[in-house]
């Protein structure tokens, strides 16, 4: 039972590490979060729906929408978020929501806001160990296994090639990358591309995992990827896997304890914003993160300059 | 014998709606126009005070759908009768602000000391949670049936205009109250401090301010002031529903701010007339223009996209808004140094 629920939570892990991959990669070479990414993952989702009718073959779809998805973000780069540069981590941040509210709200108006569904034949489970897992092949293994290579991928790409290499001195120190003949400006695009590529899988593989799709699909799960990015650290590809697990566990883990206990099963949404407020309060680097924008105070100083606050008179 | 239902459905629909909205925009302006603190969770503080407002307000009513979550609290002010429900509405606000206010208090503690980014995100989450909370808490909230028939002072029976014309007029009072409270308090030290931080923290550190605390009342302060705007909505909508707290509503809020120009507080306040302008036109569009089905089901989505591209077109192109805050510059003293 428990090694069912374990389970589970890889599953739910494997299509939030590669949304939260891509918002890490982004804060950490744009400097912002990018409220849309939900909403680049619904893109995703929406066009693997419409490459579908042509190509008949979900695989082949999701490719053609991985294309349109890494376009998009290349786009935005282009119009909005390269006009932003220098004006500090909020002007790029209300972009996002706007740009959010654009491509929902599109989407929306051009399919409607019903269900939509790639009308798969979900095969019978398969069952493992005896019966402690069952599992669906193309429900929980298929996510599993394109979050797993596209994870490896990036992770190579960023390593050992010469565009990673480009993509972390770009984050590290933007000026002194651009000083050393580094093209920042396509760095950024590729940031863009590659964030877009990973966002629009991830869209395909939950639309393919939970059989419908809605407009607010790749939304809902934006607050469960920046969970897992501020639990890991923000800015670290590393700290996005690792936060992933985290989140997507303890959120299965969650289920599991409110069998036994009675506990109302709902309140598990509750789990990434106390994995989230617990971070900020007590490592706000996250498990292997470093500080962003300057030196963090301890909390026991920021109170006990509260406190003298109030004593000296609130105002 | 005059057509009064214009005067109705303006007040209800455009007036009333856009002074409670001005509280909150006043409220978020205070955070992020003085002070400089992103909350992207607005909705859910708004939420929470439109929630704790309707309980105080509304009375028990019997099982079935709706049933549970109306905990009849209005009947503990019955000593005040006539005027129970004015009393009830009184202590619903206060309790609406002082919680939003406790809740805005306990997210800011951990995150004010970072960058500006995570308090964007702890307060998206937290508007989130704050609303799925309100939908599971069902013996409290009714959960997704929500909280039905709340009473609101000032009722005049069959002069439905009357009733709802005195609503709005008590917001719009509520609204130049909190205006002028707040462009006290921001011309004052307190807001230039504030102002200081928004610019420059370290300097306004340097200069022996206390940051951390004031960046601490600037975010409760605003936090209250949602809250009870909340309490008062609930009163306008007459019923307390889960999906009336969504995201899309904090961004529209933001989108207020932003076209009124951030640190302006009247210019806020006109930003919040002109986008529930926006709201009451495309509710009222399919009665205007006979659109088909088709567009009556989308224009909501459509108005949605409008705000979206008007936040982009406005960071990219007047990032101080429309209405921008007037710069004041310290006038050369012309005794000492001769005029001009």
């Amino acid at each position: 039972m428990v090694v069912q629920f374990l389970f589970n939570g890889l599953v739910q892990a494997s299509i939030v590490i590669l949304g939260a991959i891509g918002i890490n990669l982004l804060y950490g070479v744009k400097k912002f979060a990018n409220f849309a990414h939900g909403d680049m993952m619904t893109l995703g989702a929406y066009f693997t729906f419409v490459f579908l009718g042509g190509t008949r073959d979900l695989m082949t779809a999701a490719i053609w929408a991985v294309f349109v998805v890494a376009l998009a973000g290349v786009v935005q780069e282009v119009l909005i978020y390269a006009r932003l540069e220098n004006r500090g981590p909020v002007a790029p941040l209300v972009a996002s929501i706007g740009v959010s509210l654009v491509m929902q709200n599109s989407l929306t108006t051009y399919f409607g806001p019903a269900f939509l569904s790639y009308g798969i034949r979900y095969p019978d489970n398969w069952v493992f160990f005896g019966g402690a897992v069952s599992t669906n092949p193309i429900r929980d293994l298929v996510p599993m296994a394109v979050a797993a290579s596209a994870t490896t991928a990036t992770v190579v790409l960023l390593k050992y090639t010469k565009l990673g290499k480009a993509m972390r001195a770009t984050a590290d120190n933007r000026d002194l990358a651009r000083v050393s003949g580094v093209n920042t400006r396509v760095v950024y695009w590729m940031t863009w591309i590659l964030a877009g590529v990973l966002a629009s899988l991830s869209g395909s593989v939950l639309g393919v995992s939970i059989g419908t799709l809605a407009p607010s699909m790749g939304a809902t799960l934006l607050l469960t990827m920046f969970a897992a990015v501020i639990v890991g650290g923000i800015g670290s590809t590393t700290g996005a896997i690792l936060g992933s697990l985290v989140v997507g566990l303890s959120q299965s883990l969650f289920f599991l304890v409110s069998l036994v206990s009675g506990l109302d099963p709902r309140w598990q949404i509750a789990v990434p914003f106390a994995l989230l407020v617990a971070t900020l309060l007590v490592k706000p680097t996250g498990l292997v993160g470093r500080p962003i924008g300057g030196e963090i105070r301890p909390l026991r100083t920021e109170i006990a300059e509260m406190l003298k606050g109030i004593r000296r008179g609130l105002f | 014998m005059v057509d009064l239902s214009l005067v109705t459905d303006l007040s209800r629909a455009w007036i009333a709606p856009a002074f409670i909205f001005a509280i909150v925009a006043l409220g978020l302006n205070l955070q992020w126009g003085h002070a400089g603190l992103f909350n992207a969770g607005v909705a859910g503080f708004f939420g929470i005070g439109a929630y704790i407002g309707a309980i105080f307000t509304t009375p028990a009513i019997g099982p079935g759908p709706g049933g549970p979550g109306h905990l009849g609290l209005v009947s503990l002010f019955a000593i005040f009768t006539p005027y129970t429900v004015l009393i009830a509405f009184l202590v619903g606000g206060i309790a609406a602000m002082v919680v939003s206010g406790l809740v805005g208090l306990l997210i800011a503690i951990p995150t004010l000391r970072l960058r500006a980014d995570y308090l964007a995100i702890a307060t998206l989450a937290l508007g989130a949670i704050a609303v799925e909370s309100i939908r599971n808490s069902d013996p409290v909230t009714g959960g997704v049936y929500g909280i039905l028939r709340i009473p609101r002072p000032w009722e005049f029976g069959q002069d439905v205009w009357r009733t709802e014309l005195a609503y709005a007029i008590t917001a719009g009072v509520i609204v130049l109250l909190v205006f002028f409270l707040i462009q006290r308090a921001t011309r004052a030290p307190w807001g230039r401090a504030l102002k200081a931080i928004r610019e420059d923290e370290d300097a306004a550190l340097a200069l022996g301010k206390n940051t951390y605390f004031l960046k601490l009342q600037a975010f409760v302060i605003g936090a209250a002031l949602m809250g009870g705007a909340g309490a008062l909505f609930a009163g306008l909508l007459r019923v307390a529903v889960p999906d009336s707290f969504t995201p899309a509503l904090t961004f529209s809020i933001w989108t207020m701010v932003i076209v009124g120009g951030s640190g302006n507080n009247k210019g806020v306040i006109v930003g919040a007339f002109a986008l529930t302008f926006l709201e009451y036109f495309t509710l009222r569009a399919k009665d205007w223009f006979n659109l088909s089905s088709f567009w009556d089901i989308r224009i909501f989505y459509l108005r949605l996209i409008a705000i979206g591209l008007l936040l982009i077109a406005l960071i990219l192109f007047r990032p101080a808004g429309l209405v921008p805050e007037p710069r004041k510059v310290t006038k050369k003293p012309w005794i000492l140094f001769g005029s001009r």
